[in-house]
């Protein structure tokens, strides 16, 4: 077994074995006929206090408080763990109060995000490598041959220099030939492909539909062409094709870097809601405990 | 299209870039009136290469004044020196570090990593101007690459310290600079003193056709490093100081390849890979005799197999590996003559230690411990299918050949990304940022095989280019960790290191003060650069930022002589 297998098993376990304790005690306070809300509010306060604490230690990477990575073990065993804590704590019940709903969807919110965040770290970083590495360089070459990686930050200049080049094959084809179906293929169908980022949703899902349907019109007019159009073509064909694996590339990073800005600000917003549950709830307690 | 003429320039040669444009003809003639230039027949050299020619282009004449640093220990030098007048001082033991325009590198108590919290500043590269020109002990004169460092108080410190009076005539250096081993000791000039600085071309061609001082280098090396070397070899561990001083006595030392490979190995990227391993010289061949033990002094050498027509990189070897006696102890233990299974080819420049067999035989194998035997050696009897090596167990042959191809095995620390794992999130950019002046010191970019990145990131080398020529000696080995560090104080910005480094990872950057002003040079108005690079964090506790950073653990910094670590990671 691989030692990354034998972490997850670890974890799971760790998981597993928190999970079976903490049901045990609600169960057993249940039967006692015990009030168990308070004890699983503080515990599940705590927990979504030390999942809020991850994104510090993030801010301070200098201070010696363990390593990233054994942060975020921890950081998905108490997240998994707080949705047995959050149903304990509900009796699992759905909310009524109009407070307790908003924190509830609140909490939701937060978990949600947490398991897509986790969902497309695990999942777009391999899509990634093996394709949307693709992009033409300054000086023409073909990154993915040479081994390069698009940084997310530099993209709008690759888009720039993908449509440049496509725009001066277009010229070339018009000042060398008679021809204007190159010119006008661009005009209608290409200019709008080159101005900005596309097919978004369709390269997060994986379709490559977009593509196909780009490339069966190169297909159709290709047949009216000279030869030396044809060799233009081809590279608008080269182009595209690198654009698209940037769009592919684009719209993976942009998933992967902005789904923490759903998760960290609700959880901000979940802490400030949760803090002002828990003194109207002491508040209001009198001697139910 | 009309096609772009051709044009014809000179085949660049050799000495078209003289180590120095002032050597003239009277140079020449006065160093060939000194000893023991003067006693080497001039005849024996080539016509390609006389002893004039290598004279005027590959040496320069350095006038030292009292108390100049003329080599510091620990540096890597691609240099060797003759005294022609005057005498220098070697330093026995060593100089503090401060004197050596070094920094010691000490830890953050666990106060001063939190006072970073709110210490910091909030602009990129600020720099406390205040603590500059405040080495203690030595001044500077000169400018760029031409500056000197020399000690302010040279007498005292030759009182206090050991040292050893070096006359007229007599070499210094010249094993450093033909291995590119790190310099053993510091040498300081005693009153004014003429040296004959030689680069390593010049010395290699003296030392082949001048058969004293091939003679005198040698025995140099056999006296001062060779038995060092020959008892920190396992399997020379068990003998006696007689049998080594014989096994020494019967070792010849040989070198292959360019010692420039940093700056044509980026030249091979565009051949096919098939064609970069036949640029690499063959040390030894598979299906030949096993002539002798063959050790690695310096550089890197690349093991390859035959499968089918091609070869196929099985593994890389660096310094202190051996070669060759997994097939002389096989034959003498089944009284067999199998040949070399394998052929060492040097990557770049390799320097070699050559043991016979008949003394391996005859020494080493009758009273080796059983345990230093190597397994016995089965022999293959079909020819190697291409298609079923590259799937065999470990690491694959395409991610060796990309290693040593881009000569990645250079690295003791190099940062390998696993973009299977890395989601891009640049939290090892932002840690490295945070714990280096606001500015990262890598960039998360470089080469790539498959699912492998390695970064811009200094990988501190084995074989560290980057700290020949450092006039101040600002770049160097730490003495706490042995990684490449650069010493911010002494640092001119010369960018001699940035332009040495084959992996451009040193940039050169402006410095601002507290307020955020770029900070000039008085005399020229212009910038003042520094030279900065990955640290590995050496003063931070915990270590590499970007390693502890990384959440999903796709960043190691990873030594490549580590075989196991790196099968290790790359199996996980």
């Amino acid at each position: 077994m691989s030692a990354l297998s034998l972490r997850r098993w670890g974890h799971a376990f760790a998981f597993v074995s928190l999970s079976s304790l903490s049901l045990y005690l609600y169960w057993r306070h249940a039967f006692s006929l015990g009030r168990t809300q308070f004890h699983s509010g503080w515990v599940l306060l705590a927990a979504v206090v030390f999942l809020a604490a991850y994104n510090l230690r993030k801010k301070f990477p200098f201070i010696p408080l363990g390593s990233s990575s054994a942060w975020l073990q921890v950081h998905l065993n108490i997240g998994w763990l707080t949705f047995i804590l959050f149903a304990i704590h509900l009796e699992f019940r759905v909310p009524t109060g109009a407070l307790e709903a908003v924190l509830a969807a609140l909490y939701l919110a937060v978990a949600i995000s947490g398991v897509l965040g986790l969902f497309f770290s695990r999942i777009f970083p391999r899509r990634l490598s093996q394709r949307g590495q693709s992009a033409v360089s300054q000086d023409g070459k073909d990154r993915r041959r040479h081994g390069e990686e698009i940084l997310f930050e530099r993209t709008p200049v690759y888009h720039r220099q993908l449509r440049e080049r496509a725009e001066a094959l277009v010229l070339e084809s018009a000042k060398m030939s008679a021809s204007l179906t190159i010119a006008d293929f661009y005009r209608d169908r290409l200019h709008r492909f080159f101005a900005r980022p596309r097919s978004f949703v369709m390269h997060i899902v994986g379709s490559g539909r977009p593509l196909h349907l780009l490339m069966a019109e190169f297909a159709v007019i290709r047949r009216y062409l000279s030869d030396a159009d044809r060799a233009i073509l081809d590279k608008l064909e080269q182009a595209v094709r690198a654009k698209d694996a940037l769009d592919y590339s684009y719209a993976l990073q942009s998933v992967l870097r902005t789904w923490l800005f759903v998760h960290v600000p609700m959880t901000y917003g979940l802490l400030v809601f949760a803090v002002f549950h828990g003194v109207l709830v002491h508040a209001f307690a009198g001697g139910s405990r | 299209m009309k096609a772009a003429a051709s044009i014809s320039i000179h085949r660049p040669q050799r000495w078209d870039e003289p180590f120095s444009d002032a050597m003239s003809d009277a140079d020449v003639d006065w160093l060939l009136t000194k000893p023991p230039l003067s006693r080497i027949d001039s005849s024996k050299f080539p016509s390609a290469t006389p002893l004039r020619g290598i004279l005027e282009n590959d040496t320069r004449i350095i006038r030292s004044q009292p108390g100049d640093i003329i080599v510091r220990e620990g540096d890597y030098g691609h240099s060797a020196f003759l005294i022609l007048g005057g005498k220098v001082r070697v330093i026995v033991g060593q100089l503090d570090e401060e004197i050596l325009g070094r920094q010691q590198t000490r830890k953050k108590t666990l106060l001063q990593a939190l006072r970073q919290a709110w210490a910091n500043s909030h602009l990129s590269e600020v720099r406390d101007t205040a603590r500059y020109g405040k080495a203690s002990g030595t001044d500077q004169r000169g400018q760029g690459s031409e500056v000197r460092v020399f000690l302010q108080d040279a007498p005292a410190i030759f009182a206090r310290r050991e040292t050893v009076l070096l006359e007229e005539g007599t070499f210094f250096g010249e094993i450093a600079a033909l291995g590119r081993t790190p310099r053993t000791a510091t040498v300081i000039a005693d009153g004014e003193c003429a040296l004959l600085e030689i680069r390593w071309q010049g010395l290699r061609d003296i030392r082949r056709w001048a058969d004293e001082v091939k003679a005198y280098i040698d025995q140099l090396y056999r006296e001062r490093s060779l038995k060092v070397h020959l008892k920190a070899t396992p399997v020379f561990s068990h003998l006696s100081e007689e049998e080594l001083s014989v096994i020494a006595q019967h070792t010849s030392f040989e070198s292959f390849g360019s010692f420039d490979w940093h700056g044509s190995y980026m030249q091979l990227e565009n051949l096919d890979p098939s064609e970069r391993v036949s640029h690499e010289p063959a040390i030894a061949k598979e299906g030949d005799y096993p002539g002798g033990l063959i050790m690695i002094r310096a550089g890197f050498t690349r093991l390859t197999e035959q499968v089918d027509r091609g070869d196929q990189t099985v593994s890389y070897l660096g310094r202190g590996a051996a070669f060759g006696f997994s097939e002389i102890a096989h034959n003498w233990r089944f009284e067999e003559q199998l040949p070399l299974q394998q052929t060492l080819r040097a990557v770049g420049y390799v320097d070699v230690l050559r043991v016979p067999t008949f003394i391996i035989e005859k020494y080493v194998l009758p009273t080796i411990p059983e345990n230093l035997l190597p397994p016995p050696i089965k022999v293959r009897t079909t020819a190697r299918s291409a298609w079923k090596e590259a799937g065999r167990p470990g690491l694959d042959a395409g991610l060796l050949e990309f290693l040593v191809d881009n000569r990645i095995v250079n690295g003791t620390a190099t940062m390998l990304i696993d973009l299977d794992r890395c989601t891009r999130c640049d939290d090892c950019v932002r840690a490295c940022a945070a714990a280096h002046d606001n500015n990262p010191r890598f960039i998360r970019h470089g080469n790539r095989h498959g699912r492998y990145l390695v970064a811009n990131a200094c990988m501190h080398c084995v074989d560290p280019i980057c700290m020949i020529g450092c006039p101040t000696g600002a770049i160097h080995r730490d003495s706490y960790g042995g990684q490449v560090v650069i010493n911010d104080s002494t640092c001119i910005g010369c960018s001699t290191c940035a332009n040495s480094c084959p992996y451009s990872n040193i940039q050169m950057v402006q410095i601002r003060d507290h307020s955020g002003a770029v900070i000039l040079d008085q005399n020229t108005g212009f910038p003042i650069v520094k030279a900065t690079k990955c640290d590995l964090c050496g003063d931070q506790l915990g270590g590499p930022a970007c390693q502890r950073a990384c959440p999903h653990d796709a960043l190691v910094r990873m030594d490549m002589t580590d075989h196991q670590a790196l099968l290790r990671w790359v199996t996980r």
